[in-house]
């Protein structure tokens, strides 16, 4: 079955648009004032295509103007944000380091209570992505404050390798460990990031995963995945990860080696890559000139979706088994912003789910807001999911619902207002297994209360005792953990994924399990400036033996020349001197 | 008041200022205080406590050179046959060697990019090869501009002397008109090796950034908001190519006796 997505939340975002003018004119509190906006390019659905423009509706909506600035790298923002003087920006869109860098220099101010000021925030941001955010700890004023007093969460991911799965036979199993950019099987066919943190999570894992304690905390928590185990693995992630900043002498010693280290492996990283690469990446990869990508996840949603789009071919991503890195984009207010009310207004806003998932669509990362539209649109791209009365659902989509333990396809455009259920035969269509019904590959069908995939190209039944055969139960990817408690009621936080979307949908929204392997990575703080000089020293490492030879020999042959064309002018004045007296 | 001609100087003088002048006292300011705006001689000691450094620049000297020479060695020939009306009756064909600058460079270098990689010449795998093919080809037009105009200026009774003098055409390559287009062959050697020792953008997408010219390590500085050591190292560079403007001009000067070089 192939899908036919994205235009799902198109329409529901422009209905919802203009039921929103509507319901705001009344309230023109911030009529005329101005907000200024700080954000990474293209980092908002913003009117192409026929996407929502977000800032526009928020305009519109509430009678403002929006000043939409943008940046290419966290250190450029930080760089020119620091130029600017006090009161330039309302609103800075960055990552996570980088605000604990800023809380620290005290360049961005403590939000205000959240239930008051940010609702939305509140009530749909996932409650264990902001556990993370309270995981980051940081000192401000001389207090230890947690990122989520500062920070307001907008997309989230992880840092994996995207890759051809036909580029080798074993290649599904060595994406598992970080080695594979060490293997010289794929010489000349990975590209690394060029940004230092990244290429240094890379280099990390691959030196501190070899040590044997860590294979043993790891195989500890595969053989017996107890929380306790888990904690145990993740906290050992983070340790690797972060510096000792205690200031002795003996974390001191660690940090530096620790530095070495990576030094070493990334080096001799180097000579196995294709090459680094600030945007190419996403493309090479669909075009096939490398194998292997850094990535993050939500650039390997969009070179997954580009690759099948243009070039019909599959790629797949995957977080290395033995630990990476989970990062947060978040939005703060800077010290001296002068539209606070409207900055905690945009921000509720973004925070609406609606416009959360219009985010969702165009940028194609993955929003701190979880919510009922969110998991309709997951479902309407990855697969089928428990129905809710209170969403939209396109018949352009094939949209597979399960309600009451039958799956139904959707027909008929349904819009969110409209309050029917499946069983509803103008809609939906019932998805059940018929005995007498012919099936193709991909298929899906409930029966006796379980979804299976149709697998095979030959005809097949479903029997008990046959469905392996061309019936394969369709695996239950469950996203409690993150969409916990802000789904309408009954509504299981499942996806059974279409066949061959597993790994998209793992992707867009990592497994539990899988972020347990994975930890953040802490600002560098007063080690920046030497893994800078690191990875100066990467970046710049080669074969110095020909550079020097080369100079000796233009020297010498320079210094040749000029002696015999000196010596020779001079003797030929000498001799004009001398016939001259003649 | 009476409008004096020095009056259209003003602008001049204030471009000069702001955007010349200005800028090389900041790099100045950067280069010689710290974080937290001392005054220190750090950088300076960082810079050549660190091997990388110095390595980088020797690696971007190898760079200039090669790009110089190879392009000399392309360009002058080019622009012999350019400049000979036997060969070349308008000037439709130095056009055409000129047309490549007006795209603009980094279009024409991710171009590059993919035409070096189509035809299999891995920008990965070989990027010091793919790197040099880049900088010639970016380069080139500046060596046949000014070779072609001193060659059409050049005085061919001269020449035309040195066959009647019995010189063979060997001979006459080498001592008469090599010596009379030598104003032309050091502005365009300047012309090259100046630029390419700053340039990044070129090494960066045609080596995949796995060759790092000291252009594209000053930004690396730069970019990790270490403005400080950055400033530091674009100032040595503004040193080196003052000097090479220096030892250029003396030597242009010297063959000729007068200024007839760009530059």
């Amino acid at each position: 079955m192939k899908k036919t997505v994205f235009t799902l939340i198109l329409m529901l975002g422009l209905s919802m648009g203009l039921a929103n003018i509507t319901k705001a004119n009344a309230k023109s509190k911030f009529a005329g004032s101005t907000l200024t906006i700080y954000n990474v390019e293209d980092y908002i659905s913003n009117g192409e295509d026929g996407y929502v423009d977000l800032i526009q509706e928020f305009e519109d909506l509430y009678d403002v103007k929006v000043n939409y600035y943008t940046y290419d790298t966290n250190e450029t923002m930080y760089n020119q944000f620091t130029l600017q003087k006090e009161g330039t920006y309302d609103l800075i869109c960055t990552s996570d380091y980088m605000i604990q860098k800023m809380i620290k220099q005290e360049l961005v101010i403590p939000m205000e209570d959240y239930a008051e000021k940010i609702p939305n925030y509140e009530k749909y941001a996932s409650k264990a992505l902001r556990e993370k955010l309270k995981q980051m700890e940081v000192p401000y004023q001389g207090k230890t404050v947690n990122l989520d007093e500062f920070a307001v969460g907008y997309m989230w991911g992880t840092l994996g390798i995207v890759y051809d799965p036909t580029c080798s036979d074993t290649i599904c199993e060595d994406v598992k460990s970080w080695d594979v950019f060490w293997d010289p099987k794929y010489k000349d066919l990975i590209s690394i990031k060029n940004s230092i943190r990244d290429a240094f999570v890379a280099g990390l894992m691959h030196a501190y995963s070899q040590d044997e304690t860590f294979q043993n905390i790891k195989n500890a928590y595969l053989e017996n995945p107890t929380e306790a185990n888990q904690q145990r693995y993740n906290q050992l992630v983070q340790d690797i990860f972060d510096f000792k900043l205690d200031g002795s002498f003996e974390s001191d010693r660690e940090n530096k080696e620790k530095i070495a280290r990576v030094k070493a492996e990334l080096i001799s990283m180097k000579e196995n890559i294709f090459g680094f690469e600030v945007d190419s990446g996403k493309n090479d990869i669909v075009t096939g000139r490398i194998k292997l990508n850094l990535a993050y996840s939500g650039d390997a949603v969009f070179s997954i979706d580009t690759a099948e789009e243009e070039q019909g071919k599959r790629l797949e991503y995957y977080v290395p088994e033995d630990g990476s890195n989970i990062w947060y984009d978040a939005w703060t207010i800077p010290k001296g912003a002068k539209n606070i009310e409207l900055a905690y207004l945009f921000l509720d806003y973004l925070s609406d789910p609606i416009n959360a998932a219009s985010n969702m669509d165009y940028i194609g990362y993955t929003p701190y807001i979880v919510g009922d539209e969110l998991f309709t649109l997951a479902g309407a791209w990855y697969g089928a999911t428990d129905y809710a009365v209170n969403c939209e659902y396109l018949a352009e989509n094939e949209s597979m619902v399960i309600y009451e333990n039958q799956l139904y396809c959707c027909i008929k455009d349904k819009p969110a207002d409209l309050m029917i259920y499946p069983d509803n035969e103008e809609y939906f269509e019932l998805c059940a297994y018929d005995p007498e019904g012919e099936y193709e590959e991909g298929d899906m069908v409930s029966y006796d209360g379980k979804i299976y995939h149709y697998v095979s190209e030959e005809s097949g039944i479903l029997d008990a005792m046959e469905q392996t055969e061309v019936w394969q139960e369709v695996e239950a990817y469950d996203l409690s953990y993150l969409f916990e408690g802000t789904l309408s009621e009954g509504r299981s936080a499942v996806i059974y994924p279409f066949l061959g979307y597993e790994n998209k949908l793992q992707t867009q929204y990592p497994s539990e399990n899988l972020i347990a392997r994975c930890a953040i990575m802490n600002d560098f703080d007063s080690y920046n400036e030497q893994v800078v000089i690191m990875w100066s020293q990467v970046k710049a490492y080669t074969n110095m033996v020909p550079v020097y030879i080369f100079l000796v020999v233009t020297v010498v042959v320079v210094s040749g020349v000029s002696i015999l064309y000196v010596t020779r002018k001079h003797i030929t004045m000498k001799y004009k001197k001398k016939m001259s007296q003649k | 008041m009476k409008f004096k001609r020095k009056y259209l100087s003003f602008p001049y003088v204030l471009f000069l200022i702001c955007f010349i002048i200005i800028p090389v006292f900041f790099i100045i300011y950067y280069a010689f205080t710290n974080k937290g705006g001392a005054f220190t001689f750090d950088n300076l000691l960082k810079f050549f406590s660190d091997s990388t450094n110095v390595n980088v620049l020797l690696i971007s000297f190898v760079y200039a050179i090669l790009n110089t020479v190879i392009c000399l060695l392309i360009g002058y020939p080019l622009a012999m046959i350019l400049a000979n009306k036997n060969y070349n009756r308008s000037s439709v064909m130095v056009m055409l060697f000129v047309m490549p600058m007006w795209i603009n460079f980094i279009i024409r270098t991710s171009a590059t990019r993919d035409v070096l990689n189509w035809i299999g010449i891995s920008t990965g795998a070989n990027s010091g090869l793919t790197t040099m093919i880049g900088l010639v080809y970016n380069y080139l037009p500046f060596v046949i501009l000014p070779l072609y105009s001193t060659m059409l200026k050049m005085d061919k009774s001269q020449i035309e002397a040195s066959a009647d003098l019995g010189a063979n055409r060997f001979v006459t390559f080498f001592k008469v008109i090599i010596p009379m287009t030598m104003p032309g062959i050091v502005s365009a050697a300047t012309m090259v090796f100046m630029p390419t020792l700053s340039s990044y953008v070129i090494s960066d997408i045609l080596s995949e950034y796995n060759v790092v010219l000291f252009g594209s390590y000053i930004d690396l500085y730069f970019n990790q908001a270490d403005w400080n050591f950055g400033s530091l190292m674009a100032l040595i560079m503004l040193l080196l190519i003052g000097i090479s403007v220096f030892i250029s001009r003396k030597f242009s000067k010297d063959e000729t006796g007068g200024r007839t070089s760009l530059w």
